[in-house]
């Protein structure tokens, strides 16, 4: 069954339509990867699953729900933000994280965050950039979630930091849990992909498993959409 | 859910506004023994001006912190970056708000109380302990003289009335940020607008209803008990608190359907 | 060894390949237990889904059999693995030859030039 599914969503800001009445189901146990040029709705789709907006016609069901302060129980959600309160600590934030989240396991996040080397009890002001980001990485795959949704987590990181991050990501999700990955960067998560949907536009172009597109094509994700897509 | 939330906002606050009543207090208490010891001479009262002037710097900056946090708290931690953490916990939009909006009123009670806690550490400093139990044993006197019942009612409708003025022009604040994050940009210029906006609103809707009632003859009651000048105490005090409730579930509402179905983070 | 990917051929297949290479050349022992499935798709940054996919498909050739509590081991089976070697030479076999033939070595030339090649790799071990 799916958890994940888009019936006729449309997202319009002012005359700009985002979303154009876009239909998609995706199901738990699998890694998706939500790819496309920048400003082809990912993060648009991303924040109505999170209820951070909210549609202008259709609907999107998060496990059968519409989104909310139920689903977001079982979301965990990796924005293209940083939003670590710059007074707070990682102490305080497992604490933060263990007083809201039922699902968090502060044990496997403390475990993660010491082989990091970072000083649990510095403010997050003091915290360089690439190590805020990946204490935000850690606080969102420690939860035993049904959905993750992360939000170009691999821009503008160097490949020591983005094979960090892709390692978490596969090392860390629970089993059954849907993985989306928004990325503009196809390249660099083809090999943990099981599926793929392509936006453009605000429209679904392709909605396909990935080494079956690979055989069908004989071209690498990356490489076919460079071809018919020019992006 | 929601005391989970308070007590962040307890944290948050404490951290800046706990060590200003420290230093406050502390203050007092240096005061207080100083005016005590010190003689009419240069040097006393060049130290005395220092020591009233640090004083009261530090009680206008605990009142200015309190204020400015009660309006950062929700614009930054909502509204910001920090709007992304908060918007993705398992808790409801109005339960994000009544948070703020709690936390800051206990915060403007504590600030009360830690302002009673400094009158009185500067009251047993700067006045010998024999003076200040002669003081207390004429009060309770005094109170056993007078209808303390009374009395104590009284001052509990003023305090609602107080706590209700406080938190109608919270959401008033709050309120207007909501609809100043409507706009992509100058967001803090939208939000100034739409307080001075509300304001607008509601004299125009007041002066309305006036002229309403006026002509339909159900305020006359009221006119001409106050042409009579008998218009008893709990009418004014029953009409403010009246108003300041539809005032407040006005801004709660409207902050509520602006957070809840027109958020939209940068 | 550090896990590379071709562009154009499904993942599972070049997983499947390479896996099927370490279980001829004992890389992977007969009887040995072979990773966890994340563990491996861990190491070689892909979707523990792929590995799983790869693991299927060489437990259905026989290659590799799975207790139920333990883990997954390679099999034991010598005629399976003699096959598989079989197998995988004829397409090393095929390409090589196909290279010489177009450098415009006949048939007999190599032969000669293998088993010269072969007494030459003899001598040195003495």
């Amino acid at each position: 069954m799916a958890v994940l599914e888009c019936m006729q969503l449309t997202k319009r800001y002012g005359n700009i339509t985002a979303l154009d009445h876009i239909n998609l189901s995706l199901e738990p146990g699998r890694i998706v990867g939500l790819v496309g040029p920048n400003g082809s709705g990912k993060t648009t789709l991303i924040k109505l699953a999170q209820h951070l907006l909210t549609p202008t016609e259709g609907h999107i069901l998060i496990g059968g729900m519409e989104p909310g302060a139920r689903t977001k129980g079982f979301v965990s959600y990796l924005p293209d933000r940083d939003f670590l309160p710059a007074w707070m600590n990682v102490e305080s934030m497992l604490d933060f994280y263990e007083d809201f989240y039922r699902d968090f396991d502060a044990g496997r996040a403390l475990q993660m965050l010491q082989a990091l080397d970072i000083d649990p009890r510095m403010a997050f002001k003091k915290l360089s950039k690439g190590n805020r980001e990946k204490v935000q990485l850690i606080m969102t795959m420690s939860r035993n979630a049904g959905i993750y949704l992360l939000d170009e987590p691999i821009a503008g990181v160097d490949p020591a930091a983005r094979d960090f991050i892709l390692r978490t990501i596969i090392s860390n999700y629970s089993e059954n849990a849907l993985v989306l990955i928004s990325t503009h960067l196809i390249a660099d998560v083809e090999p943990v992909l099981d599926e793929v949907v392509f936006l453009k536009q605000g429209h679904i172009e392709l909605h396909e498993n990935v080494d079956a597109l690979r055989g069908r094509t004989g071209m690498s994700v990356d490489g076919y959409f460079r071809e018919v897509y020019r992006c | 859910m929601l005391t989970k939330l308070i007590g962040y906002e307890m944290k948050a606050f404490g951290r800046i506004i706990l060590p200003l009543y420290a230093a406050t207090i502390g203050m007092a208490l240096i005061m207080g023994l100083s005016f005590r010891v010190m003689n009419d001479d240069v040097y006393s009262n060049l130290w005395g001006a220092v020591v009233i002037m640090i004083f009261t710097t530090l009680i206008l900056a605990t009142m200015v912190m309190t204020g400015v946090l009660c309006v950062q708290r929700f614009y930054r931690n909502l509204l910001g970056n920090e709007g992304y953490l908060m918007f993705s916990l398992p808790v409801g939009t109005h339960q994000l708000i009544l948070a703020k909006v709690l936390g800051s009123l206990i915060w403007a009670i504590l600030g009360g109380v830690a302002g009673v806690c400094t009158v009185l550490a500067l009251g047993l400093t700067a006045v010998p302990l024999s003076e200040t139990s002669d003081l207390f044993k004429r009060l309770i006197l005094n109170m056993r003289l007078m209808p303390l019942d009374k009395i104590l009612g009284t001052g509990a409708v003023w305090l609602l009335i107080v706590i209700l003025g406080f938190v109608a022009t919270l959401m008033q604040i709050y309120a207007s940020l909501a609809i100043g994050h409507q706009w992509m940009e100058h967001r803090i210029l939208g939000s100034v607008l739409a307080y001075f906006g509300i304001n607008l609103v509601k004299n125009i809707v007041g002066g309305l209803l006036l002229q309403v009632g006026y002509h339909t003859g159900w305020t006359s009651i009221f006119m001409s008990q106050m042409e009579r000048g008998d218009m008893s105490v709990w009418q004014v005090q029953l009409s403010i608190i009246v108003s300041s409730i539809v005032m407040i579930a006005i801004y709660s509402a409207a902050a509520w359907f602006l957070l809840d179905r027109r958020i939209n983070l940068e | 060894m550090k896990w590379t990917f071709e562009n154009g051929i499904p993942i599972y297949l070049q997983i499947l390949g390479r896996l099927r290479t370490e279980i001829a050349s004992g890389a992977y022992p007969p009887g040995a237990k072979l990773p966890p499935v994340r563990e491996l798709a861990l190491e070689a940054g892909v979707n523990p889904n792929t590995m799983q996919r790869a693991f299927s498909e060489l437990e259905r050739d026989g290659l590799v059999y799975t207790q139920r509590t333990s883990g997954r081991f390679v099999t034991e089976d010598a005629e399976v693995l003699k096959e598989l070697r079989k197998n995988l030479s004829k397409d090393v076999i095929e390409e090589m030859c196909t290279r010489l033939m177009r450098l415009g070595l006949s048939r007999e030339e190599i032969r000669d030039a293998v088993e010269a090649w072969a007494e030459r790799m003899e001598s040195r071990k003495e």
